[in-house]
């Protein structure tokens, strides 16, 4: 996904959206804080404000690091300005740092990031402790305060946090959505192209006929017949093939995805043979997620075929097994030099050059995230990689 | 010894595929038997209704009266479980990747197309899952609703229990995966002693398919090894330097 530089772009994306309101508030909030150092209530949102516009307009930042990133600057900058209104604590906001930190990065579920957690709201008390103990000397009033404000921040990172990365996984689900529509509609398009094309051809056709026969040339209409029907048999069979093999599919959104890109893989010159031999009526899947794995592999087979020229066949195989309880989604292509197998699903793997490497990575987050579907790989030593999704 | 059934309602081409069956298992002397060449098939029910058979089954999908050889196959089922079907058709294109991948329990047979072969290919599958039965040179198994399926020994890289479902196990074998119901404790005891190893209280791997990269993984103390299809299995870490050593034997032994 591109990501567009200009700062007025900041309102039409919602994460950039999102993240600068919260500067904002938090910028606000600290400008009404009763604190007696004005560095503190106007400098540590003038910088925070200012690292969030240039967070937002790195072009390489993907969204998942930008929601990330900006409440990590927020921590970051409040530790700066509280050690610099007191810099003999430096260790007790080293210690709450820290635990605060790692809570960005951990998922809201699980049992590490529970104890992370109480880590967390331990040392804030700790520290909400320290900065009373600077304004006000007697602790035994404020105790209450103390623990409230703790749990308060834990609960303001965790909800910013969470909130955040719901809204991108929203978004992301959309895009696909948009995607696919949009795919949809071009192969009907072509489909629609390749219709009005025959039909031109075949007025040619007959018309050509017509001059034949007025010129009584027996030979040369055999001829003219011969070489033509061969012509209109090729185009036809790829395009009837598909549509009957995929007759079999009772899912419109992959049935959809199937025939754009079968006919996309078609159109680049790729041979697609497909297996599919009983009705698919229901995979235990979400829509998106199928419809998501399932682009996947074939984008990842399809780039693979084109990316590599020197492909003695180009070859597609696509299959869906279904066996009593068991379905396998098997996606094959030709391949000149096979990936290490062991290697393809890191997240910073790929063979097609930087940036790239984040499809198979997704495939294996996608069906861990589903929790009942496993994807493995096998490459063959005439050059044929696989990958197979399993779902229960 | 296998019985084969075969059931077609085109007379032609019932004879054509009895032809067929009948010289393969002469020309290849197979311990395979032909037990019945029938157009009906409430014959074949009837017959394995009173007699314990070891089945293989070609069986026309479009039979008359609106019968389909699927349910045909489920009626088989109840009967002979363990039995091998295949479904002959005129409509299935080649079915290249799974015939490949050896991975669907039903098998199907293009009618016209490379019949011969494929008929050889359906004996000879079921030959070897009968021989795994009796001999235990394949793992057997069954999945969720019933069907049994069979792989080779050395083709599996390792079991898993998936942490959120009881009991449920994922067979990662070179090819595929499957996942099915069981216990690994279970699952241990119908393996060869030599070839599989417990490394995690989830894991069973399967020592003949560790690799270096699995011996290097050990070697930095990880907590899993990746193997050959990408998927990383789990090592304990007091079991980690026992499989070092095997795999160090391994690694000797493929190097002599």
């Amino acid at each position: 996904m591109k990501e567009n530089v200009s700062f007025s772009a900041v309102a039409k994306n919602p994460v950039r959206f999102i993240t600068t309101v919260y500067a904002v508030i938090k910028a606000v909030s600290y400008a009404l804080l009763d604190s007696p150092y004005t560095l503190h209530r106007f400098g540590a949102g003038g910088v925070l404000i200012l690292a969030v516009f240039i967070l937002t307009a790195l072009p390489k930042l993907s969204r998942r690091q930008l929601a990330i990133s900006v409440p990590m600057t927020t921590v970051i900058i409040e530790l700066v300005f509280i050690a610099l209104m007191g810099g003999d604590r430096l260790a007790y906001y080293f210690l709450m740092g820290v635990p605060l930190l790692s809570l960005l990065y951990v998922d809201i579920k699980g049992f590490f990031s529970v104890l992370l957690l109480i880590l967390a709201i331990t040392a804030i008390m700790v520290f909400g402790l320290d900065i009373h103990l600077i304004r006000y000397s007697s602790i035994e009033d404020e105790l209450f305060s103390f623990i409230g404000m703790g749990v308060l921040y834990a609960l303001f990172f965790l909800l910013s946090r969470y909130s955040i990365t719901t809204l991108i996984s929203a978004q992301e689900a959309a895009e696909t959505e948009a995607q696919f529509l949009a795919d949809y509609t071009k192969a009907l398009e072509t489909g629609y192209n390749e219709m009005r094309k025959f039909r031109h051809d075949h007025l040619n056709l007959l018309n050509g006929f017509a001059g034949f026969i007025d010129g009584g040339n027996q030979e040369g209409i055999k001829e003219y017949l011969q070489k033509n029907l061969d012509v209109a048999e090729k185009s036809l069979k790829v395009l009837d093939k598909n549509v009957e093999t995929l007759q079999v599919i009772n899912i419109p959104e992959l049935k959809g995805l199937l025939a754009v890109k079968f006919a996309q893989a078609q159109s680049m010159g790729i041979e697609v043979a497909i297996d599919i031999a009983r009705p698919v009526e229901n995979i235990p899947l979400e829509r998106t997620d199928l419809c998501r794995i399932v682009g996947i592999m074939l984008e990842n087979a399809v780039e693979e075929i084109v990316g590599n020229e020197e492909h003695e066949r180009k070859l597609l195989e696509f299959g869906i097994i279904l066996n009593e309880g068991n379905i396998a989604i098997i996606c094959a292509n030709t391949c000149k030099n096979p990936p290490l197998v062991e290697e393809i699903f890191n997240e910073d793997y790929s063979t097609k050059g930087e940036n790239r490497g984040l499809g198979l990575y997704n495939l294996k987050q996608i069906c861990k995230k589903s929790g009942n579907a496993w994807v493995s790989a096998h490459t063959e030593d005439e050059g044929v990689f696989t990958l197979t999704v399993t779902i229960v | 010894m296998i019985s084969v059934f075969v059931c077609e309602n085109d007379s032609q081409y019932l004879r054509n595929i009895t032809d067929c069956i009948e010289k393969l298992i002469l020309i290849d002397e197979l311990e395979v038997k032909l037990e019945m060449s029938v157009s009906d098939p409430a014959e074949i029910i009837r017959f394995i209704e009173n007699k314990k058979v070891d089945g293989l089954y070609f069986l026309d999908i479009e039979l008359d009266d609106g019968q389909s050889g699927i349910d045909v196959a489920r009626a088989i089922r109840e009967h002979d479980p363990t039995g091998t079907i295949a479904f002959v058709t005129a409509h299935t294109h080649y079915r290249e990747l799974t015939f490949r991948y050896n991975t669907e329990a039903v098998d199907y047979i293009q009618k016209g197309n490379k019949v011969r072969e494929r008929i050889k290919a359906c004996i000879d599958r079921a030959c070897q899952k009968y021989a795994g039965r009796h001999e235990g040179s394949r793992y057997v198994f069954k999945l969720p609703k019933g069907d049994e399926m069979s792989c080779k020994f050395e083709d599996i890289l390792f079991f898993e229990t998936d942490p959120a479902v009881a009991h449920r196990i994922i067979l990662h074998t070179k090819r595929i995966q499957y996942v099915y119901y069981h216990s690994l404790d279970k699952i241990f005891k119908e393996l060869p002693k030599n070839m599989f190893f417990r490394c995690h209280r989830s894991c069973i791997v399967n020592l003949s398919n560790l690799t270096q990269r699995c011996k290097n993984e050990l070697m930095q103390g990880k907590s899993y090894v990746t193997m050959q299809n990408g998927a990383e299995c789990k090592v304990s870490a007091n079991k980690r330097k026992a499989l070092l050593g095997f795999s160090e034997i391994i690694a000797w032994e493929g190097a002599s």
